[in-house]
């Protein structure tokens, strides 16, 4: 217990280190936490790339069950809807791979959220969306203050802020397939210290007999430090558990009846989440700010699955078999066994930033500097069980993993006139991962070993980008390079070698325009295209225990993505809000060498397309339609059009989701109802073939809620 | 104001506890067509089938061989005068040049070799599993 508070306390009196230096005053109702965009009317302007801010106002109008639903409608972004109750976030950026958004840098608050950022940047915990008050999506040269990756973009969940006076909201939320939520959130202040507190539970059985819950604790606390700074702590606890699986459905069992149940009901996957991060903010100075993060999270996930034959094995005596056993792997054959996957993770971090502005020779100067240092280590043991529920077994591999990094960074945005910023940064980042095998099988046995290995690196990263134009009309530009860390389970092989798999490279380009001519009419285009030295991907011959990743070799990413808003209620003065958004994204990323060259990525949409409209009353009245269609996408390299009889290769049809919500409410009592429809169309389709066999998704999902909302 | 936020919040709680209340599933037998295993008269492992409406299983099929695998022909054991190739399909060690049958879990069993890395497997494996034995393609 000593050595787990011990990280935390170095954490708090590092944060709290530099509280002690008086200087400018904080605004009185400055809100301390991290963002990449800013609340200001001109930060966009100030982001030399593509941008997207998700408001409070938007998440309320859409009663997301989950945060996939909200960034399927940010331009640049595919996200693939995952089962288990939407535990769990797919999302890929411009046409990289989805799977557990490893593809792009997701935080929190400016907080990593992946287990192990470098190692292994999956992720098995999504930050709940009844969390959010406001989402921020940045691609482009915009984002490589950021890290560690940078091959796609930056997502950065902001999390509810600490009220300055009471607020409490309690809400009911009850649906189909057995949906219910609970949340609780309570707020106050006191004196100049202001807290919030939020709770929540949800559960349900599932589209499938999936069945999930989850629980949730976050809190925040503000306090004053000195004159001129703030300290907020956060604390989070999250537990969840599902039925989630990897065997998806054969091609026969999904023209039979795609919304059968699931054909591995003993799967489950359980994670749990403790977090705790410091952020410090002060002002050193006219015009100079000390912002310091320091982090800490372990996550656990322990995920069980049965093993499973596609051919019958002779000898072997199954548990059940389910399927079509007379065509040949249309069948999946169960074992009497499973494989428990127990997995650990904890993650520490300390990031201090610096911002100072200046003017030299008539240039305006925003300079940030920072310098980022984290560690993390991973723990993974593998057992094979000797039922299909059993939750322990003989351990027939045992490995730990850790890294250590530093990054540092600088930018200066230089303001050379009101309308001319051009914004130069580069940041270094040096890692090195290590990993100790005591266990794993050998020929076919698990045998005790003792296989060490490490590998190192150091890169820099630079970037550029530009800023034309005024605040209502401008055009941005940039370029900068890509750069993805390699999974130390890649990087060191099983048998101690280095470097199975290359680390990431790519250069990024951006080009695009940003317009608001008035206040309810803006909008956004983005042409970009991304080339990448050596792509990782995972391969689409993979399957069973696995997901195996390859080296795809030079590939071209070329594409436009574009937004518009209009607020019609507001530019016709019709004294009520009807708000029409439009975003399109369109992709065309492909294999640039070797035997797959001038063909598609798998799971690369070319289009996606989505739309919105919004009313909203005086009286209290509102409702919000979305639509999205996903354009269609192979599931493999070489692009197969039929499907194949396990469902894993294919072409995978374009789809149509539409959600829609209406809600009503009573100013004077502070209450809302409110019912949300998920999937209104209630058409299945294929939502995945990916990690084994066919994904089903599209189910209709009804909820009503009641909220109460005082303040 | 007291009245209209205490009876919010009754509100609230009543309609939390109301649609907690009804969680449920759907408590179906078995899915039509699916197999599960059960035990012959003389202890030995039959396959009953789900019935069509889904409502119970059928009678313990002892017959023969696991719904799905090819018939068992009378032809002694497995011809080893030839032997299966890295990779090929088989059904026990004895098959395999390289004397080692593995079953991997998603694409059955196949004649492979050992590993410790990558690089021990020859093409057209597409490297070595965490099992330690060569992938199947």
């Amino acid at each position: 217990m000593i050595r787990r508070a011990a990280p935390l306390l170095v954490l708090f009196f590092a944060a709290t280190a530099a509280a002690e230096e008086p200087s400018l005053p904080l605004p009185p109702s400055a809100p301390i936490e991290v963002q990449i965009i800013g609340d200001k009317t001109d930060s966009l302007q100030k982001i030399p790339g593509s941008v997207t801010v998700v408001s409070k106002k938007d998440l309320a109008r859409a009663e997301p069950n989950d945060v996939s639903e909200i960034l399927r409608r940010v331009p640049g972004l595919q996200v693939r809807q995952e089962e288990g109750g939407g535990l769990r976030l797919d999302v890929g950026v411009r046409g990289l791979d989805a799977t557990r958004s490893r593809r792009v840098l997701v935080l929190e608050d400016g907080i990593p959220v992946a287990i192990n950022p470098y190692g292994e940047p999956d992720l098995y915990y999504s930050p709940p969306v009844e969390r959010m008050r406001g989402i921020e999506v940045v691609k482009g040269s915009g984002s490589i203050l950021y890290g560690p990756q940078t091959v796609g973009g930056v997502i950065n969940f902001l999390t509810l802020l600490p009220p300055e006076s009471r607020l409490v909201r309690l809400e009911a939320q009850g649906g189909a397939h057995g949906f219910a939520k609970a949340l609780g959130t309570y707020g106050d202040a006191s004196g100049d210290k202001r807290w919030v507190v939020q709770g929540y539970f949800k559960r349900g059985d599932g589209f499938r007999d999936e069945a999930f819950h989850a629980a949730d604790i976050f809190a925040k606390l503000a306090v004053p430090i000195g004159q001129t700074g703030e300290l907020t702590a956060k604390m989070g606890f999250h537990d969840e558990g599902s039925n989630s699986t990897d065997a998806g459905l054969t091609l026969p069992m999904y023209l039979a009846d795609p919304t059968r149940p699931t054909i591995a009901p003993h799967d489950t996957v359980a994670v749990r989440r403790y977090e705790l991060s410091l952020i410090h903010d002060v002002a050193v100075g006219e015009g100079t700010r000390l912002r310091t993060l320091a982090y800490t999270y372990f996550t656990t996930r322990s995920w069980s699955r049965q093993d499973y034959d596609r051919s019958p094995v002779a000898g072997m005596e199954y548990e059940r078999i389910v399927g079509a056993t007379q065509t040949p792997k249309g069948a999946l054959y169960f074992r009497t066994s499973n494989t428990v996957r127990d997995r650990s993770y904890q993650v520490f971090g300390v990031e201090p930033r610096l911002q100072k502005r200046f003017v030299t020779a008539g240039v305006g100067h925003t300079l940030d500097a920072g310098l980022r240092i984290l560690y993390e280590t991973a723990r993974r043991v593998q057992a094979a069980g000797a039922t299909p529920v059993a939750e322990e077994g003989v351990v027939t591999g045992d490995e730990r993993a850790g890294s250590a990094a530093i990054a540092g960074y600088v930018q200066d945005r230089l303001a050379f006139r009101e309308w001319l910023l051009v914004t130069p940064g580069a940041r270094v980042e040096i890692v090195r991962s290590q990993r100790s095998i005591t266990r794993q099988i050998i020929a076919g046995a698990a045998q005790d070993v003792d296989v060490q290995g490490s590998n190192a690196l150091g890169t820099l990263i630079p970037g550029v980008g530009m800023v034309v134009g005024s605040l209502r009309a401008h055009v941005f530009g940039g370029f900068h390079v890509g750069f993805a860390p390699p999974r130390v389970t890649s990087w060191v092989d099983s048998s101690g070698k280095e470097l199975a798999l290359a680390p990431e490279r790519s250069l990024q380009y951006e080009l695009g325009a940003r317009v608001a001519p008035r206040p309810w009419l803006k909008g956004e285009a983005t042409g970009f295209l991304s080339n990448f030295e050596n792509q990782i991907i995972p391969s689409s011959r993979a399957g069973g225990d696995t997901v195996d990743l390859v080296n795809a070799g030079r590939t071209r990413h070329l594409g436009v993505e574009a937004g518009a808003n209009f607020g019609l209620g507001a530019a016709l003065k019709w004294g009520f809000g009807v708000d029409l958004g439009a975003r399109y994204t369109f992709v065309h990323a492909i294999f640039a060498e070797g035997p797959f060259v001038d063909r598609y990525l798998p799971y690369a949409p070319l289009h996606t397309i989505s739309a919105t409209i919004d009313f909203e009353h005086p009286s209290g009245l509102g409702a919000q339609v979305a639509w999205t269609r996903v354009g269609s996408q192979f599931a493999d390299e070489l692009n197969t059009v039929p499907v194949d009889v396990t469902g894993r290769i294919g072409e995978i049809p374009a789809h149509d989701v539409v959600d829609a919500t209406a809600r009503y409410k009573h100013a004077r009592t502070g209450i809302t109802g409110f019912v949300a429809v998920k999937n209104l169309l209630n058409q299945i389709y294929v939502g995945s073939r990916r990690p084994d066999g066919i994904f089903p998704a599209g189910f209709r999902q009804i909820n009503v809620g009641l909220r109460w909302d005082y303040r | 104001m007291r009245r209209p936020l205490a009876t919010a919040l009754a509100a609230v709680t009543a309609a939390a506890a109301a649609l907690f209340s009804g969680c449920g599933s759907s408590g179906v037998a078995c899915y039509p067509t699916d197999w599960e295993a059960c035990t012959c008269a003389d202890g030995a492992q039959g396959y009953h089938q789900c019935a069509a409406l889904g409502d119970a299983y059928g009678a313990c099929d002892c017959s023969g061989p696991t719904p799905g695998a090819a018939p068992i022909e009378d032809a002694g054991p497995p011809d080893v005068s030839v032997l299966a190739s890295f990779l090929a399909v088989c059904t026990v060690d004895a098959e395999c040049e390289s004397g080692l049958c593995y079953a991997f879990n998603a694409k059955g069993p196949h004649c492979t070799i050992a590993c410790n890395g990558d690089a021990d497997c020859p093409a057209p494996s597409p490297g070595c599993s965490h099992m330690g034995v060569c992938k199947a393609q």
